[in-house]
């Protein structure tokens, strides 16, 4: 078990020196010059222009760059925003904690109705219920997430605020009163995204419960005079379960990046919003910043599940001692 | 023994995410600020497409934070809805008979948002550093000085005509000297103060979401009839247009064409059209050492494809007739500035092929495109880069085919359409010009001299021309301008400009469009500028917005229905988790 994690641990770091690299040359491999970003406005001057270039580093040649940002990258330091001319950090970590909220809900809320939803499917598979389940699932998975944020608006406008996170007009008197507009704020897109994933939780943890509910030992429990929920939970729940944390796992993945399609349809100032923003600004600096957030957090939630996996099924860090599977 | 282990990793990771969700919620709350007021503030709420980059007055790129700053800074005179310029911080003012020596007197009740007084100091600072750092407005601006606090004297290099004295100092706001000079310059740039002196302050920016103004209660002048204004940040026009229907906002500026007919049936919502500033053209790359192509640097050419566009048909059905046809550089909202008598080039296919004919270019090789004279086919690639232009281009190759030009447009972004313009491949410092033609446009100022400039040669080497376009006559009138004795004059001077660029063609003027602005009945004040309702350029436009009844008492927020649902859901989620882990654990033993 031990040297498995340190396998993982190794390989989680070496992934993610790897993907800095990378994200650095990547986005000096584009088309565009940053420097040329600040040729257009006519009011911006050429001593502002050359100045600005100076303080963003980008008369140095690209490997100086890629040190200086290795060094500061170790510091904190994850440069100042082209677009905002502040440092990333102060625009992106609010933004992070958005996308967080609202994902973060959104996905819990997901798994738990998918998983009821898909344990009743499974207990009760063939029935109507069953097949009622299932084709609103798929119907629904179909469904682009902007489309169906789109159609909730249309139902609730008038009755519930439809963008943003706050009412900046409201000047919030206490604590509850700020958390009740962010509440109000948050239900339609939650909704949209509950809706959006929890299908796919569903469907997998129905086929895979019905798999496990077909083994031997299932029936030798219900001979024992076991009840349904009895085995649910105690045998085939446990058993079943291993795919689900495979997709919980690249998820996280999703929380941290935000949901970009309904974060734009709500004006949700979330990660997702943030990154579709600086990709039209051509905003270097804050668009390294947030893929290397986004990729930290796949890679570690990534490794979470491995270590998971290993808990679950011992089997797994069996295999690696063996030699079998690395 | 494994099952027990189970549980506790996911309660584990339950009671992680739950603390994670309430840390995230402190930290959110304790960014906002809590103001407790006797009464409910009047606030108007306004909704807009323009982003705002930064609001340091020196740095700033967007239409957005222009928009902000204006209100935020005064400047010494102010553009009003006629084109005439108003004083604002100047008392009254005299200028030498060689208009080079200009000396303005201050008012002495004009304060910054801080308290401190404003004076002539922070006046000539301002001018001073506005020469160091900046290229436009301060370009003619040498020494200037404060001779007492409130009297400062400004030094030109060349007899400035007034008009544009004026508006060159109605763009120029007005720095605390206070704040400022203790700014390491190396840094300023991103100085994110906002101490001012207009009639609004920032209470809030959030990035990217929305900004707080307040009115300023030491302002020296008839002070602004709300007392908060929002803009909230939209990314899409459609968001803006939701947000409006649903009564998020009370204004949407600038609501796209296609939305109007929704919005005319919805009761209570007013729509205002106006005539505006904004241009919509087609750049020719016209650079003589530049990379596009080079028949393109005949106006006997570019003249063909004027003749050969029909722009009444483009504002019809691109631009749904909210717009009118395109002939000069600047609208006619510029009022006296715009020469109303550019006529002779009509929507003509055969007159376009005969001066192609005429002037050598002929289809040689019988592929229905005409070679120029040294045999390279008029095949011109079109670079575009909003959702309209697909549609425009496909007009255009309609048209420019049937006189033996071919197009190929493509698809792109503003960055690199400019980055494509001001490509400077051979670093000679002077933009290479690396395209054939391009879709793009202006939005407006109070005074033509900056579009007009844009077209000199000066302008390439300064990398403000994007067509790389370059006439004797037209830079020679442009430094008489500058320099006009009278009003009439200039607008004589920028007639005879207009009507060259008519018949060069370095631009083709498409159109200019109306602007279009929505907002609940429940507001009035409004004041009709040359560029809208509420503008960026006219400090004034919002000053007298104001409620048309007094304000109904709000709705008293708290808890009402949903919230006791959620509350009952989660109560019963605990309950069922609850009853499952007891079974789970009776039965595990």
């Amino acid at each position: 078990m031990r040297e498995y994690i340190l396998r993982r641990t190794v390989s989680l770091f070496l992934t993610i020196f790897s993907v800095v690299t990378f994200n650095f040359f990547l986005f000096r491999l584009m088309p565009i010059d940053p420097m040329h970003l600040f040729a257009r406005d006519p009011r911006l001057g050429p001593v502002i222009r050359e100045r600005l270039i100076k303080i963003f580093g980008l008369d140095k040649p690209v490997w100086v760059q890629y040190v200086l940002y290795l060094k500061e990258l170790l510091r904190g330091n994850m440069g100042i925003s082209f677009y905002y001319k502040k440092p990333v950090t102060k625009i992106l970590v609010p933004r992070l904690f958005n996308t967080i909220l609202l994902v973060g809900v959104g996905e819990v809320l997901s798994i738990i109705l998918g998983v009821i939803l898909g344990m009743i499917s499974a207990v009760k598979r063939g029935s109507k219920i069953d097949i009622a389940n299932i084709f609103f699932a798929i119907l629904i998975w179909s469904a682009p997430g902007f489309w169906i944020g789109v159609m909730l608006m249309m139902a609730f406008m008038g009755i519930l605020p439809t963008s943003g996170i706050v009412s900046p007009e409201i000047i919030h008197k206490d604590l509850w009163t700020y958390l009740w507009d962010v509440g109000r704020h948050m239900i339609l897109p939650t909704l949209t995204l509950t809706l959006v994933y929890y299908t796919e939780y569903t469907l997998i943890m129905r086929s895979s419960l019905v798999e496990v509910l077909t083994e031997d030992y299932i029936l030798t429990a219900k001979a024992k005079g076991l009840g349904t929920l009895g085995i649910l939970l105690r045998h085939a729940l446990k058993n079943a379960s291993l795919p689900l944390v495979t997709l919980t796992a690249v998820n996280l993945g999703i929380i941290v990046a935000g949901d970009v399609e309904v974060e734009i349809v709500f004006s949700w100032p979330g990660l997702g919003l943030l990154i579709y923003e600086s990709v039209i600004h051509r905003d270097y600096p804050m668009l390294q910043a947030a893929f290397l957030l986004v990729t930290i957090s796949v890679v570690v939630a990534n490794f979470l599940a491995d270590i998971l996996y290993a808990v679950l099924d011992p089997r797994v860090s069996y295999r690696v001692k063996r030699g079998l599977e690395v | 023994m494994l099952e027990r282990r189970y549980w506790e990793v996911l309660t584990t990771l339950a009671m992680t995410t739950l603390i994670l969700l309430a840390t995230q919620y402190v930290a959110a709350t304790t960014a906002t600020t809590y103001m407790v007021m006797q009464e409910q503030p009047v606030i108007f709420r306004v909704g807009w497409t323009y982003d705002i980059d930064t609001l340091n007055p020196i740095t700033f790129e967007t239409d957005g934070a222009g928009f902000i700053i204006y209100r935020i800074y005064d400047g010494l005179f102010g553009a009003k809805p006629d084109m005439t310029f108003a004083p604002r911080l100047v008392e009254s003012w005299e200028v030498s008979d060689d208009r080079m020596t200009w000396t303005f007197h201050i008012r002495k009740d004009a304060k910054w948002h801080d308290g401190e007084p404003l004076t002539a100091e922070d006046v000539a600072f301002t001018f001073n550093l506005w020469s160091e750092v900046w290229a436009y407005s301060a370009m003619h601006f040498e020494e200037t000085e404060a001779t007492d606090d409130y009297t400062v004297v400004v030094h030109t290099d060349i007899p400035l005509s007034v008009d544009l004295m004026l508006y060159y100092l109605h763009t120029t706001v007005i720095l605390p000297k206070h704040i400022w000079e203790n700014v390491d310059p190396e840094l300023f740039e991103n100085y994110p103060n906002t101490v001012g002196n207009g009639p609004f302050k920032v209470v809030e920016w959030v990035e990217g979401q929305y900004i707080t103004l307040e009115k300023f209660d030491d302002y020296y002048g008839e002070k602004p009839k709300v007392d908060r204004i929002i803009f909230k940040y939209f990314d899409s026009a459609e968001g803006m247009v939701r947000a409006l229907k649903n009564h998020e906002i009370d204004f949407a500026l600038n609501v796209p064409a296609h939305a109007v007919e929704d919005l005319k049936g919805i009761e209570g919502i007013k729509i205002s059209v106006l005539p505006s500033m904004t241009r919509r053209d087609l750049g020719i790359s016209c650079y003589e050492e530049g990379l596009g192509h080079p028949a393109l640097r005949d106006k006997w050419v570019r003249l063909a494809m004027a003749y050969a566009i029909d722009r009444q048909a483009i504002v019809d059905m691109i631009y749904l007739g909210y717009a009118i046809p395109g002939d000069s550089v600047i609208s006619p909202a510029f009022g006296d500035w715009y020469n109303p008598n550019l006529k002779g080039i009509e929507f003509n296919l055969e007159k376009a092929a005969q001066i192609l004919e005429e002037h050598g270019y002929i289809d040689t090789d019988g592929d229905g495109i005409r070679e120029d004279p040294e045999g390279n086919p008029l095949r011109f690639r079109l670079f575009m880069v909003w959702s309209e232009h697909p549609r425009i281009a496909e007009m255009l190759k309609s048209w420019f085919n049937q006189i033996g030009i071919d197009i190929v447009p493509e698809m792109m972004d503003e960055d690199t359409l400019s980055a494509r313009i001001y490509a400077d491949y051979d670093e000679d410092d002077i933009p290479d010009f690396d395209f054939d033609l391009f879709l793009w446009g202006w939005t407006g100022e109070p005074d033509p001299d900056m579009f007009l400039y844009c077209e000199t040669t000066d302008s390439i080497e300064e990398w403000w021309s994007e067509v790389g376009w370059s006439n004797e006559t037209y830079d020679e009138l442009y430094e008489e301008q500058l320099v006009a004795a009278s009003k009439d004059e200039r607008r004589q001077i920028i007639w005879k400009m207009q009507e060259i660029l008519y018949w060069e063609n370095p631009y083709i003027f498409l159109c200019y469009l109306k602007i279009i602005d929505a907002y609940w009945s429940d507001w009035t004040g409004f004041v009709e500028t040359p560029d809208g309702l509420i503008t960026y350029a006219w400090r004034d436009s919002d000053m007298n917005v104001h409620l048309a009844a007094p304000p109904a008492p709000p709705p008293a927020p708290g808890p009402g229905v949903p919230m006791t649902m959620i509350a009952g859901g989660v109560v019963a989620l605990v309950i069922v988790i609850g009853v499952a882990y007891a079974i789970v654990r009776r039965r595990g033993g």
